[in-house]
């Protein structure tokens, strides 16, 4: 049994099609990438595999259960948009990931904090977009989860902080952990990948290991997407 | 992890509560102050103008209330709380534990800062004189302890009417209203709830029989009776009533308490069933 | 130090030879204990995956040996290094070869070219 296994998605939102029968399994011990021009359905499918949305049809299972209370609880989601208030420090946004999760590990927390240069005691609010989200990305990858959901990690965010925080994903994720990571920086992201799934019209068009895909067709995995996509 | 749960939500809205609290004891203070100075046409304007501070501060810090209710579970800060691997019950409870906090504990000291303008701007014994209502007359019949506990209740019902039009209006079926669908859950709940209570006083054969004196005003002489409103009101419209009694029907107790059970079934159901976070 | 990897090609390949060069260097001396999976992962920026299979190809090629408590740590065999050596000498000898061909040169002035840069090269480096 895979980690994640996924039979017949299908989600609408009112007349939008976002997901349309979609198949896929996927397992752990690997970082895998979720890409896709937009609409195609990769923020929808880390929602309902991060059990934040259950208005779908068609079978979802996470090692085995539905998405729901006991799958949160080894699930880390780290959402496009920050959903701490910005008056919060990181100290106070640790506090309160530790109080919730757990399986969140704080020594792992402030370890990151050092490692992303970041002052505990400064307000969200104060911070550059880059700053806040390696705190969203410190807190999510603290949490000893079986799978990371990461939605957008290293969107508008600058270059040097999209180095350090795959670097942060690299050396957080656990050895059997998954990480799925969706974005639409493909050439940031492939040498951190094992795997690629393409999506498109609410359906994957591709599942590839990424080295056997460079081999097979010569290219990097940016320049299969804008070929496939084109 | 219930407790958990309403310290977080707490955090949000006490923010705001540390700021607006004191600030209402300060216009209450800097309006007493004010009118204790006897400008002539000023004075009365004082109290109006502080009275008028006070109820905007506490209607907006229950508008703050709810708001972030809303958006610690289907708005900005869903994907937090919602991340939470804590039972629908514990999220339920924590929240009703949260609005009791804040709902009653703004009401309660928007009362006691517009009895203590009173009393400290014109010297009306007002305390006293509420001391007095309460244990002489509220508290020493059970028909006064009746009252009280029925208003602790209304206040309780009130609660779970505000989360159950949250968590409804915010299924997944009324995705397209927005922040519209549980706004208009209360609505609907409002009237019907109005409708049944006034239908229950007429109809369900309970109510208080009263003496009325119609020079003072004033009640005596409470009865169980085994008859709603009903009779009365037709008779009033006849022309026809009992000028020196009332009755009052009150099975619409019965009938609040039974649409509050209902809406906290539907409530704990709906956490189950489809939803999608809209943030 | 941060190689930066052509996303064309295998990664693990590339990880893979760079490491042969560094053996074949000294970078990685004879019997050097290896760094962990994480540590190069990290390092490289890659996935810690794609670093454990290079290391794997490096163990199957007699490179290197893993020792299950103390880690892994480049071969002593001398023999071995030496054959890598020469190996990729020969990979860039006949590279050599082939572009000297192409610009017609013929096998003695190719020669004598070699010997006269070699000398010069080896002054260079004292």
């Amino acid at each position: 049994m895979s980690l994640i296994e996924i039979r017949g998605l299908s989600k609408n939102y009112g007349h939008v099609r976002a997901l349309d029968y979609l198949d896929l399994n996927v397992d752990g011990g690997r970082i895998v990438g979720l890409a896709g021009p937009n609409g195609s359905g990769k923020t929808t499918l880390l929602r309902i595999l991060g059990a934040f949305d259950t208005a779908y049809s068609g079978d979802v299972s996470i090692d085995g259960l539905k998405p729901g209370r006991e799958t949160r609880a080894i699930t880390s989601y780290l959402p496009e948009k920050t959903a701490l208030s910005d008056w919060m420090t990181a100290d106070q946004a640790i506090a309160v990931y530790k109080d919730f999760f757990a399986d969140f590990k704080e020594d792992r927390a402030r370890e990151m904090l050092e490692f992303f240069k970041l002052e505990g005691s400064q307000k969200l609010r104060q911070m550059s977009k880059g700053m806040q989200e390696k705190v969203q990305i410190m807190l999510v990858m603290s949490r000893d989860a079986r799978i990371y959901l990461l939605d957008e990690p290293i969107s508008g965010v600058d270059p040097a902080s999209r180095k350090s925080i795959l670097r942060g994903i690299i050396g957080q994720a656990g050895e059997d952990s998954l990480v799925l990571v969706s974005t639409h920086l493909i050439s940031d992201i492939e040498p951190v990948l094992d795997e690629i799934i393409f999506l498109d019209f609410g359906r994957v068009i591709l599942h590839e290991q990424a080295d056997k895909m460079r081999a097979e067709r010569g290219q990097s995995l940016n320049e299969a997407f804008e070929e496939i996509y084109a | 992890m219930i407790g958990k749960l309403y310290r977080l939500e707490m955090k949000e809205t006490g923010r705001i509560a540390k700021i607006v609290y004191p600030l209402m004891i300060f216009i209450t203070i800097a309006g007493v102050l004010f009118s204790l100075l006897n400008i002539p046409v000023l004075a009365s304007f004082t109290n109006t103008i502080s009275t008028l501070a006070l109820t905007l501060c506490a209607f907006y810090l229950i508008v703050i209330t709810v708001r972030n209710d809303y958006h610690n579970f289907q708005g900005k800060r869903g994907y937090l709380f919602r991340s939470i691997p804590a039972k629908s019950s514990e999220f339920l409870l924590s929240r009703l534990a949260y609005y009791i906090t804040f709902l009653w504990g703004t009401t309660f000291i928007y009362i006691f800062l517009l009895m203590a303008q009173i009393e400290l701007s014109s010297g009306a014994p007002i305390f006293l004189l509420v001391n007095v209502f309460l244990t002489q007359v509220l508290f020493a019949s059970p028909w006064g302890i009746g009252l009280v506990i029925f208003i602790l209740l209304s206040g309780l019902i009130t609660v779970i009417a505000l989360i159950f039009a949250i968590a409804l209006g915010s299924e997944a079926r009324f995705h397209r209203l927005g922040a519209g669908g549980p706004v208009l859950l209360y609505i609907i709940y409002y009237i019907a709830s109005q409708l049944l209570t006034i239908a229950s006083m007429l109809l369900i054969p309970l109510g208080i029989k009263m003496d009325l004196d119609p020079a003072t005003g004033s009640f005596a002489n409470f009865e169980l009776v085994t008859e709603g409103t009903f009779r009365y009101f037709l008779d009033s419209l006849r022309a026809n009533a009992d000028p020196d009694h009332v009755v009052i029907g009150i099975g619409f107790i019965f009938t609040q308490i039974l649409l509050a059970l209902v809406m906290v079934i539907l409530t704990y159901r709906s956490f189950d069933k489809k939803f999608s976070l809209r943030a | 130090m941060s190689i930066s990897f052509d996303n064309q090609r295998p990664i693990y390949i590339q990880l893979l030879d760079f490491f042969r060069a560094e053996i074949v260097s000294g970078s990685l001396s004879p019997g050097q204990k290896i760094e962990s999976v994480r540590e190069l992962a990290l390092k490289y920026g890659v996935n810690p995956n794609t670093v454990q299979r290079a290391l794997g190809e490096l163990e199957h090629l007699n490179l290197a040996r893993s020792d299950r408590t103390r880690g892994r740590f480049v071969t002593e065999d001398d023999e071995v290094i030496q054959q890598l050596r020469l190996d990729s000498a020969q990979q860039i000898t006949e590279d050599y070869i082939q572009a000297a061909r192409n610009l017609q040169i013929s096998l003695d002035d190719a020669l004598s070219l070699v010997k006269k840069l070699w000398d010069d090269q080896e002054g260079g480096k004292e």
